[in-house]
C-alpha cells in the first residue's frame, strides 16, 4: 500500500506547477508520468496511447462538442433578446424590478444551455444596455448577471455534470435531475436577496414603471417558445426515455438550428464561425480531460484511491466534517483556478475520498458543480467577472465583484441547504429513475 | 498575425477545424435521425455510438491545433504576470516546450494504437465492424498535426528567448482574459449584423 503522504507531495507539485503558467493539460500529464515512471515501470508509460485513445473515444464525452455548438449556435440565434422582454413582463412588479428579470433570463438560459460563460455573454450584451437610464444601482445591476449565469452550469443541461458523470461513472442523467431543484431553489435565493437589499434601500432599484396593457404583455408570452422548444427537445427527450443525454444534445443542436434558420440568422458564416469556436473549446476541454483519465489510470494502479480512503477512515473524518474541509479548499482553489479545469483536475484525488466515507456520488458531483459556480465569480480568476466587465467596456471591475457579493454568500447559503436537506438534490433522481 | 509561424498554421489548423465541425453537425443530424427512427419507425443507424465516440476523438485531437494557435489551452496567469519580464520569458519558453514535448509523446504513443490495430485487424464491436484503423489513423493525423505545431511554435519561443524577450512575451504569454472576453463578445456583435 502507498503512502498518503506521497500522493501529498503529488499534489502540491500539480497545483505549484500549475501556478506557475505551464499549461494545465501538460501538467497533469507531468505528474501522471512520474508517478508511472517512478512506482510502476515501463507498461504503464507506454499505454498512454490507449489511455489518450480509449478516453478521448468516449460515448459520453460527445455531448461536449454538441453542446457547446448548441451554445454557440444560441448566442448567435437572435431569440435572447425577446425572451428577456418577455419575461421582464412579469418579473417587473417585483421590489428590484428589472433586476429579477437578469437571474430568471440567466435560469431560463441556463435551462438550454450548458455553460456559465455563454450564458453570462449572452444575457450581459441584452440585459446591460436594458439598464440604461433607469437609475438602477449599477454594481446590483452587475452582479445580478454575473452571478445569474453562473445557474448555467447547475440547472441541467452542463458540461461539467457531463465530465464529471464521464471520470466517476455516475449517470449523467441523475446528475441533470438531481441539479433542478437546487438549481431553482438558488435562483430563488437570488431573486429574495434583491427584494431584501430594495427593500432595504430603495434607491438600489429604479423607479417603478408603467406596465404595458395585459394584451401585449400575453401576445409577448409567443418569444418564451423557442428556448421551450429546445429545453423540451433536450431534457423532455432525456426523461420520456427516448434519448440518452448525449443524444438528447443532438437534437437539441438540430432544433437550435431550425430556430436560428427561422430567425433568418443562420448562414456560412455564422455556422463556421460556431464550428471554429466549437471545435477549439472542445478540443481545450478534451486535452485537459485526456490528461486527468491518465491520471485517474495511473493513480488507480498506484493504489492511491484506496490508500487515501483508507487514511481518511483511520483518522475518523466525519463526511460534514469532510465537505466542510473540502468548500474551504474549493473555495480557495476556486480563486486562482478555471473552474472546469478545477472539477477536472481535482476529482482523481478527491471522488475516492468522499465515496470512501460514504457520501453519495450524485450529490457531490451537485456540490461540485455549486463550488464551480463559485470559482466563476470569485476574483482574481473568475471568469464570469471579465465577461460582465468586458460587455460593459467602462467603469472598474471592483464594481462587478462587489456586485457579485451578496449572491457568493447565497451559493454558500446553499451548499449549507444541501447538507441540512441532501434531498434536495437527490429526491428527483430517485423518483425518475428509481 | 505577426506571429511567423502561425502564418503557417493558423490558416491551417482553422481549415481542419471547419471540416471537423461539419463532422459535429452531420452527426447531430444522424444521431437524430437515430432517434426518431429508433422510436416511430423500428430502424436503427447501425454503430452510430461508436461513430460519435471516434467523431469526439478525431475533433480533440485535430481541434487541439487551432486551440494551441489561439492560445485557448488553460493556462493559469494570475502569478505569472506579476513576475519580472525575464522570468516570464522563461517560463512561457518552458509552457511552449513542454505542451511540445507532450504532443510529441502522445504521437509516439498513438502511433503504436494504431499500428497495433493494423496489425492485428481490429475492428469495432459494433455490427458494422469497422476497421478501427480508419478512425484511428485519422485521429493520428491530428495528434501529428498537433505535434508538428507545437513544436514549431516551442522553436521559434526558445528562438525568441534569446533573440526578443519582449517579443516572446507578448506572443506566447497566456491569453489574458480580456483576449477571451473578447473572442466571447467576438460571437455576440456577429448577432447584431
Amino acid at each position: 500500500m502507498i503512502d498518503p503522504s506521497i500522493a501529498f507531495i503529488g499534489f502540491l507539485l500539480l497545483i505549484g506547477l500549475m501556478a506557475i503558467g505551464l499549461h494545465i493539460a501538460f501538467v497533469m500529464f507531468a505528474i501522471s508520468m512520474m508517478g508511472a515512471i517512478l512506482f510502476l515501470g515501463t507498461p504503464a508509460v507506454m499505454n498512454f496511447g490507449n489511455q489518450f485513445w480509449g478516453a478521448t473515444n468516449n460515448f459520453v464525452l460527445v455531448a461536449i462538442p454538441l453542446f457547446v455548438l448548441l451554445g454557440e449556435i444560441l448566442v448567435r440565434g437572435g431569440f435572447t433578446d425577446r425572451m428577456y422582454k418577455a419575461l421582464s413582463d412579469w418579473l417587473n412588479p417585483l421590489p428590484g424590478g428589472l433586476l429579477h428579470t437578469n437571474i430568471g433570463a440567466s435560469a431560463m438560459f441556463a435551462a438550454v444551455s450548458g455553460s456559465s460563460v455563454a450564458t453570462a455573454a449572452t444575457i450581459g450584451t441584452v440585459a446591460l444596455p436594458a439598464f440604461r437610464n433607469r437609475g438602477y444601482d449599477e454594481r446590483l445591476v452587475l452582479g445580478t448577471v454575473a452571478a445569474g449565469a453562473t445557474l448555467g452550469i447547475l440547472i441541467p443541461p452542463s458540461i461539467n455534470m457531463i465530465i464529471y458523470g464521464a471520470m466517476t461513472n455516475t449517470s449523467v442523467g441523475r446528475l441533470y435531475a438531481a441539479g433542478v431543484l437546487p438549481g431553482l431553489i438558488l435562483t430563488g435565493l437570488f431573486m429574495l436577496v434583491v427584494i431584501v437589499l430594495c427593500k432595504w434601500r430603495p434607491a438600489f432599484a429604479g423607479p417603478v414603471e408603467a406596465r404595458d396593457p395585459l394584451l401585449v404583455r400575453l401576445s409577448r408570452l409567443v418569444d418564451l417558445l423557442p428556448p421551450a422548444a429546445i429545453f423540451v427537445a433536450v431534457m423532455g427527450t432525456i426523461y420520456a426515455g427516448w434519448a440518452t443525454p448525449t443524444e438528447s444534445a443532438a437534437i437539441g443542436v438540430v432544433v437550435a438550428l431550425g430556430l436560428a434558420a427561422c430567425y433568418g440568422k443562420l448562414n456560412f458564416r455564422m455556422l463556421h464561425e460556431s464550428f471554429v469556436s466549437t471545435v477549439s473549446i472542445t478540443a481545450m476541454i478534451m486535452l485537459i480531460a485526456a490528461a486527468a483519465f491518465y491520471l485517474n489510470f495511473v493513480l488507480g494502479l498506484m493504489g492511491v484511491p484506496q490508500a487515501l480512503a483508507n487514511y481518511v477512515k483511520s483518522i475518523g473524518a466525519s463526511p460534514g466534517q469532510m465537505i466542510a474541509i473540502l468548500t474551504v479548499f474549493y473555495l480557495i482553489l476556486g480563486c486562482f483556478l478555471d473552474a472546469l479545469a478545477m472539477v477536472i483536475g481535482t476529482i482523481p484525488i478527491v471522488f475516492p475520498l468522499v465515496v470512501a466515507i460514504g457520501i453519495d456520488p450524485v450529490w457531490f458531483g451537485i456540490f461540485l458543480v455549486v463550488m464551480a459556480e463559485l470559482a466563476l465569480i470569485t476574483p482574481p480568476v473568475g471568469m464570469n467577472l471579465y465577461v460582465v466587465q468586458g460587455i460593459r467596456g467602462t467603469g472598474t471591475i471592483t464594481e462587478v465583484i462587489v456586485g457579485t457579493m451578496p449572491f457568493l454568500f447565497m451559493m454558500l447559503l446553499l451548499i449549507w441547504l444541501l447538507w441540512i436537506w441532501p434531498d434536495m438534490a437527490l429526491l428527483l433522481p430517485r423518483l425518475s429513475f428509481g | 498575425m505577426e506571429n511567423p509561424v502561425g502564418k503557417i498554421a493558423v490558416p491551417v489548423a482553422r481549415f481542419v477545424a471547419i471540416l471537423c465541425g461539419y463532422g459535429v453537425l452531420i452527426l447531430s443530424f444522424a444521431i437524430t435521425v437515430e432517434i426518431v427512427g429508433r422510436k416511430f419507425f423500428g430502424f436503427s443507424l447501425q454503430g452510430i455510438d461508436d461513430i460519435g465516440g471516434y467523431a469526439l476523438a478525431i475533433v480533440a485531437a485535430i481541434g487541439a491545433s487551432y486551440t494551441m494557435a489561439m492560445r485557448g489551452h488553460t493556462r493559469i496567469d494570475v502569478f505569472l504576470i506579476r513576475m519580472p519580464a525575464f522570468w516570464q520569458a522563461i517560463l512561457n519558453a518552458i509552457a511552449m516546450v513542454t505542451l511540445a514535448g507532450f504532443a510529441v509523446f502522445a504521437l509516439y504513443r498513438g502511433q503504436d494504437v494504431l499500428s497495433e490495430s493494423i496489425e492485428f485487424r481490429s475492428v469495432a464491436t459494433n455490427p458494422l465492424q469497422t476497421p478501427l484503423w480508419i478512425p484511428q489513423s485519422t485521429w493520428l493525423f491530428g495528434v501529428g498535426l498537433f505535434a508538428l505545431f507545437a513544436s514549431a511554435y516551442a522553436a521559434h519561443a526558445l528562438y525568441l528567448l534569446v533573440a526578443d524577450r519582449r517579443r516572446l512575451n507578448r506572443l506566447y504569454g497566456p491569453a489574458t482574459a480580456k483576449d477571451e472576453v473578447d473572442a466571447e463578445l467576438e460571437a455576440r456583435k456577429e448577432e447584431g449584423r
